[in-house]
């Protein structure tokens, strides 16, 4: 993304950490917006955002059009159910339809790992892609939310030492990382803002190779590790995959992996737990764990992913050289 | 100046290159005529100095003269996706890529599963610029339930049986052999685990852990070859492993040689350039049937074509529509074209010596189909040969490609080989790298 030829953000992996830090600090201006009375700067005004959603995702639909909609961005809609994109049209072809729509920036959630990436491609310069989730393979904004989140808690709490730095803080990545695109761009933000982690899984639902991601630890336990973790990220767990392969039944999952009012209270006192939503309750959370927990910031992660949301499509479509705090931002 | 008319029956002196055959490599001039060589040896243009005016020339100068190349792998598109390609596009790139016989595989819609779908074949390729041998499959429709009348379709010629893919039913495949012992014919398989390569786009390892994208183990090859040689040696069939892709396959392959058993395998050539990085990007060209793997596997393959376990290398040609390619990476149908560059992309790959490509593109896969391969460049044999300018340096354009589709993934890739002639059944077919509208010109229409 420091490139300047290719205005998009596509995978975590993208992004050096000058960026991440980057976009944190445009995420905690526009958090600032949100306070207002008026929560609405012109920053985006007379820019067009697209949302191509080809699979249903209400919540980061709507963290989307409030995020463009506080940049004062007209938006376009599109969805899997509203519109003909997704049916029996190729991604190439609706690729040319996006670019012959002539907006300046298209945010695509795509149950098929890549696709963003392959419009990106064919789009070429001119528009900016933004990847709201794709498949198994990345989620970049969620992972830029959650490490907000993260970050500005530990602040709150008085735990950090340098402003948005996570290092010595140990991350449990917990439950279906194989299948999950959140995981994947979580793990690249946390190591970039010097987190530990340690995936807590199944065998069957981690990677057979996990070369690709450095520093890793694995544990198949979350007992075993339960209690040195800062962060407990939970992903969710799809009931399918209790399929008598992957592994034999819910209750069987919950009894390794489940965060029960039992583990819970294994805890550091410090530590948080997060997810991304929606929770599978008794599944990956148990009731009593969400609604009893002050540390629990699942709501936190949804108000500060439309922040950083903003701060992105400011960062992408916003002239370069007017600074945020004269576009209608500041401290 | 007197207008010399050219017939095709003039004789065809191939001059000034290298011949590579079976035999090795020697400088020698090439004589063609009524279809077979006639002639060959260095310094035999010379004498035919006074047949200037009868003669078509090639100027070979630099350049490798070969048997014509053989496939053991091309789908053709016709029957079913002619939207795609068709027999006689096809067999353009096929004699633009140096190729003078493919194996048509079967699994076209309808599949060549019977004697008339077969002569229906035969017929789209009765005037094709190379030889189109059908390949039957090996059961009815490719449905893998019931094997097709193996001993009727080797009566009328068929030497090849495929379902081009895995065989499953392990019952099927022990049957299949059984009849291969007799028939003198080859059962091909693709060897992959059906429970194994499910829903998988590409390799599995740590790219695909990173994309987040289903992949196919290594296991399931190598547990694919080791069930079929244990069927081959309880039948003592003849089998061929159809596109193999891992190191541990090479191994096995090499030991059941080492033990005779009667096992010829093929790698495509893409598969000894690409690896599973070529995903990272999500390109849907960059998806093979077998997956791209480890830089490992691949030079394991490379070691194999050179020391012969492979026998043959393949173009894998494999014509798509753009709306089978234009969509997301995990749904994209797998698989390239392949004809116009399978030999320029073996004969650069480093580790691979001309001798050695060459062998594993011409003469051990036409041995395989039962064709005169020993015989090399020599008086007698047939006029198919190829001329390979082995420092062309040139780039593939779109406009170059005779097939109807273009998925390819080498568009704008600089290659160091190029065809520059084809000669099918002793007529040029392709000239200059490009397909042949009119005979070569004789010395007199030259001056």
């Amino acid at each position: 993304m420091t490139d300047a030829s290719q205005p998009h953000l596509l995978s975590i992996d993208d992004l050096s950490v000058d960026d991440i830090v980057h976009l944190l600090e445009l995420g905690e201006r526009f958090a600032e917006v949100a306070e207002r009375p008026v929560p609405k700067v012109p920053a985006l005004r007379g820019k067009t955002v697209a949302l191509a959603f080809f699979e249903d995702s209400t919540r980061t639909r709507l963290s989307f059009d409030l995020a463009a909609k506080r940049l004062s961005a007209d938006v376009l809609t599109f969805t899997a159910a509203s519109s003909s994109l997704s049916k029996g049209e190729s991604l190439r072809d609706t690729t040319e339809t996006i670019r012959a729509m002539g907006v300046d920036a298209v945010v695509i959630r795509h149950k098929n790992a890549g696709a963003p990436l392959q419009v990106a491609a064919w789009l070429g310069d001119g528009v900016s892609v933004v990847n709201a989730g794709d498949g198994a393979h990345q989620h970049p904004t969620q992972a830029l939310g959650d490490a907000y989140t993260l970050a500005k808690h530990r602040e709150a709490c008085g735990l950090a030492h340098e402003r948005w730095r996570l290092d010595g803080v140990h991350v449990g990545i917990v439950g279906d990382v194989a299948h999950s695109r959140v995981a994947r761009s979580a793990i690249g933000v946390y190591t970039a803002l010097g987190a530990t982690i340690t995936l807590v899984a199944p065998p069957t639902l981690l990677p057979v190779d996990l070369t690709a991601w450095g520093a890793v630890e694995v544990c198949h336990r979350l007992d075993d590790v339960i209690g040195s973790l800062d962060v407990v990220n939970l992903l969710r767990m799809q009931r399918e995959r209790a399929d008598g392969v992957v592994f034999g039944s819910v209750r069987e999952y919950v009894d390794r992996y489940g965060l029960t009012p039992e583990r819970a209270a294994m805890l550091k006192p410090t530590a948080v737990v997060m997810h991304p939503g929606p929770v599978n309750r008794g599944v990956e959370l148990a009731s009593g764990v969400i609604d009893a927990r002050s540390n629990v910031l699942i709501g936190a992660q949804v108000t500060h992913g439309v922040a950083v949301r903003a701060g992105l499509l400011y960062r992408l479509l916003a002239a370069t050289d007017t600074p945020a705090s004269e576009a209608g931002a500041s401290h | 100046m007197a207008v010399h008319s050219q017939t095709e029956s003039e004789p065809l002196l191939i001059a000034g290159g290298d011949v590579v055959d079976t035999t090795g490599v020697r400088a020698a001039d090439v004589l063609v005529e009524h279809g077979v060589i006639d002639q060959v040896g260095e310094g035999l243009a010379a004498t035919l100095e006074g047949r200037d005016g009868q003669l078509r020339v090639i100027d070979a100068t630099g350049a490798l003269v070969a048997p014509g190349l053989v496939d053991l792998f091309a789908r053709l598109g016709e029957p079913g996706n002619e939207a795609a390609e068709t027999v006689a596009s096809a067999a353009d790139a096929a004699a633009l890529g140096g190729y003078t016989a493919v194996v048509a595989q079967p699994d076209t819609t309808p599949a060549l599963d019977h004697l008339e779908a077969l002569a229906q074949h035969a017929h789209l390729a009765q005037h094709a610029k190379v030889d189109v041998i059908s390949a039957a499959t090996l059961t009815a429709g490719r449905e893998g339930h019931e094997l097709v009348p193996m001993a009727e379709l080797a009566d009328a010629g068929v030497r090849w049986f495929t379902d081009v893919g895995p065989v499953d039913d392990l019952r099927l495949l022990i049957a299949a052999l059984r009849w291969s012992a007799v028939l003198d014919v080859t059962v091909a398989v693709q060897p992959s685990t059906t429970s194994l390569a499910a829903g998988a786009a590409m390799h599995e390892g740590p790219v695909s852990a990173r994309l987040g994208v289903v992949g196919e183990p290594a296991v399931s090859e190598e547990i694919a070859v080791a069930t079929a040689l244990a069927a081959l040696r309880a039948t003592g069939g003849r089998l061929h492993l159809d596109r193999i892709s891992t190191a541990v396959a090479t191994e096995a392959v090499r030991d059941a040689k080492r033990e005779e058993l009667a096992v010829s395998a093929s790698v495509t050539a893409d598969h000894l350039l690409f690896t599973s990085d070529a995903c990272a990007s999500f390109d849907p060209l960059s998806r093979n049937v077998p997956p791209y793997r480890t830089a490992r596997d691949r030079d394991a393959l490379i070691e194999a074509v050179a020391d012969g376990t492979i026998d043959a290398v393949t173009s894998g040609h494999t014509p798509l529509a753009p709306e089978q390619v234009d969509v997301p990476f995990e749904v994209a149908e797998a698989g390239t074209i392949g004809l116009q560059t399978a030999a320029a992309v073996a004969l650069d790959v480093a580790g691979l010596s001309v001798e050695a490509a060459l062998a594993a593109m011409s003469w051990r896969p036409a041995a395989l189909i039962g064709k005169r391969a020993d015989v090399g460049i020599s008086p007698g044999a047939p006029a198919d040969l190829v001329v390979i300018d082995p420092s062309a340096s040139w780039q593939l354009d779109p406009s170059d490609l005779a097939s109807r589709c273009a998925n390819t993934p080498h568009l704008g890739r600089s290659f160091n080989s190029r065809v520059t002639h084809t000669v099918f059944r002793g007529e040029v077919v392709v000239r200059e790298a490009a397909l042949a509208t009119r005979a070569t010109p004789s010395r007199t229409a030259s001056r």
